[in-house]
């Protein structure tokens, strides 16, 4: 596969989370994710992985981010993977967090101190309606003040719907409160335990017919080892891991991923160039009528893994043909035994 | 903290070493920001830049030194660019031939209506990535919160993404009405603010705006984020928009220097590459241990903010000389790619 770029590599360290949120995509709680279990990525294995990491030349820029579940339910831990991410020279080093741990200000800057000492240069912060129950505003706001005075960048992560806008969230903010802010929005797309709970006509739908995922692409760690190119999706479906970390190398991984003409056509022609052969094998009623996203049409399609592995197998056969086709190509009289 | 020389020169992995952009991407100013008159940089002035810059790019050198992504990222800023469509158009046709994708800021004071926003920017519907609007509370109260809503839904009929970066100013606080657009909440949309508070009200600031002020910089604010290749209208290149007219800072000028001459002595600058890693609290210690210390402010915007300050005032300018030089002197020369170094600031 060409041009197979990663932003960052993405260590999903924990299943579990604190909240338990209608529309986590990855169907977390206290128990650990309805989907995937109650896996958790061993401190040791994660460390490995990102020295691994220091050598995949498909892994562009510096950035390692750490996510979950909630990834600071251990504290400790979490910290000790970023002091190591550090260590081997990553520069761009964060995590995802609903910012429970915030609890009061001088908290939430004892701790912001250590996590920029630990090499921490950024926070993604999950607010959004879903999250209220779980995590009041107020901590949120605990650690911006705390993060703009060790100098970690925060990006509040936001959802909305056509029922619950931006608006509603930051009415307690304060001026200097929104100074420097980041507010990163996406409409919330019924994915996980997301779909159950949302109606499709509270859902904004996004005209992503043509689009790809080719420069978004991040390589995610699993809780349960799987690697998968991206972890806005592709993280929930077996089908589209390509190994695991606690058998494979990371190398091997994306090798693999590198060679896999089913992924080649998901990253660089987008999900929607799928949908023919989704038909065409005869899962048309497996899919939904629409969605609201090409990430949520990607979960949509290989969340089914007998689905998955047929659209493997077509391109499998899809590049086998064009191998036979070259050798063809090439004259020889009679194909070389590895093709007879 | 590692050897600054060795974690780009040796001692560490190939792939680790490559993949740290230094000069993260390109910026190109038409004029002061936060303006929106006319461009203050001739058409072929501009296209001669992007052309000086695209054909260090294409070279041999750049994916070395620098290691870029292709595309490139070029950030279009300055007065209004859409004042002058038809310049702007052949401004990003010379970026895509340079490999540049172009990120342009506007504002909205020139949107009429939803068709008119529509009718300016089908032309540039593959040519801008993304579009960012600079709004402030003032703008708001004068062209309408519509001005906006029409802008975002004309660029989301286009498929184009968007960005909002809110200006802060005094007496014009966020503003908080834009959250509630449709437009901005039916999409993936990245909302920003920063404030755009004058030199002279930071150097005495009010009440109101001492309480935006932090007691000193941060620790770890890393300059790297900010770093490219900014070029001022007159050619000057400097490695952060926020250094712009700061002597101590500039990298060399388009007009005399090769862009490769100025790249490699960012990057074999000590100094530069300290605040890459670290940020500018280092000088802050140093002047506050200093008996200059008396001469910092009470509070600070920001570390760009300090950074501007300490090149400025007389004092502490003398003990951030004090410190780059000494960094300089320290600074082993490798050679990065089997060339030679320029040692010396490109005139």
């Amino acid at each position: 596969m060409n041009n197979l770029r990663f932003n960052a590599l993405v260590l999903e360290t924990i299943e579990r989370c604190n909240a338990k949120c209608a529309v986590c995509y990855q169907a977390a709680g206290p128990k650990g994710s309805d989907i995937r279990g109650d896996g958790h990525l061993p401190v040791s294995l994660v460390k490995s992985v990102i020295e691994q990491a220091t050598t995949v030349q498909e892994l562009q820029g510096s950035r390692v981010h750490v996510s979950g579940g909630e990834a600071f339910l251990d504290y400790g831990e979490t910290l000790e993977i970023f002091s190591h991410a550090a260590s081997c020279e990553f520069h761009d080093i964060g995590a995802t967090t609903n910012a429970f741990w915030a609890t009061n200000p001088a908290e939430a800057e004892r701790k912001c101190r250590e996590l920029s000492s630990a090499g921490v240069t950024y926070l993604e912060v999950s607010m959004d309606f879903w999250h209220l129950p779980y995590v009041s505003t107020r901590r949120v706001r605990n650690l911006l003040r705390a993060a703009r005075q060790t100098g970690i960048r925060v990006m509040v992560r936001t959802l909305s719907s056509r029922h619950h806008h931006m608006d509603e969230l930051f009415g307690d903010f304060t001026e200097e409160e929104f100074l420097y802010l980041q507010i990163g929005n996406s409409p919330v797309a019924p994915v996980g335990r997301g779909s159950d709970n949302l109606s499709a006509p509270e859902v904004y739908g996004e005209a992503v017919a043509e689009a790809c995922c080719d420069a978004m692409l991040n390589l995610t760690v699993t809780p349960n080892g799987n690697v998968c190119p991206c972890c806005a999706g592709s993280d929930m479906t077996e089908s589209l891991s390509s190994g695991n970390v606690h058998r494979d190398s990371l190398a091997d991984i994306v090798l693999r991923m590198r060679t896999d003409q089913m992924m080649n056509q998901l990253i660089h022609g987008g999900p929607y160039t799928l949908l023919p052969v989704v038909k065409q094998l005869g899962f048309a009623e497996r899919i939904a009528p629409a969605h609201s996203s090409i990430c949520h049409l990607c979960w949509d399609i290989f969340r089914h893994e007998d689905v998955g592995n047929a659209l493997r197998a077509h391109f499998q056969e899809e590049q086998f043909e064009r191998l036979l086709d070259l050798v063809q190509a090439l004259n020889y009289d009679s194909p070389p035994p590895i093709l007879a | 903290m590692a050897d600054d020389n060795a974690s780009i020169a040796g001692g560490k992995p190939a792939a680790v070493r490559e993949r740290q952009p230094f000069l993260g991407g390109v910026g190109l100013s038409l004029g002061p920001d936060g303006t929106s008159g006319d461009w203050q940089i001739g058409i072929d002035t501009a296209i001669g830049f992007l052309n000086r810059v695209g054909e260090f790019l294409r070279g041999d050198a750049a994916p070395a030194l620098l290691g870029l992504p292709y595309p490139t990222r070029l950030q279009i800023a300055g007065c209004e660019p859409f004042s002058a469509p038809d310049d702007l158009d052949n401004l990003l046709t010379a970026a895509l031939a340079n490999g540049m994708r172009a990120e342009v800021t506007t504002h909205i004071s020139w949107v009429e209506s939803y068709d008119h926003a529509l009718a300016l920017l089908t032309r540039f519907k593959d040519k801008i990535h993304p579009l960012s609007v600079f709004v402030t509370q003032r703008h708001i109260e004068t062209y309408g919160l519509s001005a906006l809503a029409n802008l975002a839904e004309a660029v989301r009929s286009l498929r184009m993404n968007i960005n909002i970066n809110c200006g802060m100013i005094p007496g014009s606080p966020f503003p908080k009405a834009i959250l509630s657009l449709a437009a901005l909440n039916s999409h993936t949309t990245v909302i920003r603010s920063f404030p755009v508070f004058s030199q002279a009200e930071l150097s005495d600031p009010s009440p109101s705006i001492a309480r935006f002020l932090l007691p000193e910089p941060p620790i770890r604010r890393r300059c790297s984020d900010a770093m490219g290749l900014l070029i001022s209208p007159q050619g000057e290149v400097y490695p952060c928009s926020r250094g712009f007219g700061l002597e101590s800072l500039r990298l060399g000028n388009l007009n005399t220097d090769s862009v490769e001459d100025m790249v490699r002595f960012a990057i074999s600058s000590r100094f530069l590459r300290k605040l890459h890693r670290e940020g500018p609290y280092f000088l802050y210690q140093a002047c506050k241990s200093s008996p200059a210390g008396c001469f910092l402010r009470d509070g600070y915007i920001d570390p760009c903010d300090f950074h501007r300050h300490a090149t400025t005032e007389p004092h502490l300018r003398a003990v951030v000389s004090d410190a780059e030089l000494q960094l300089e002197s320290e600074s082993q020369r490798h050679a990065l790619v089997a060339q030679p170094l320029v040692s010396v600031r490109p005139r």
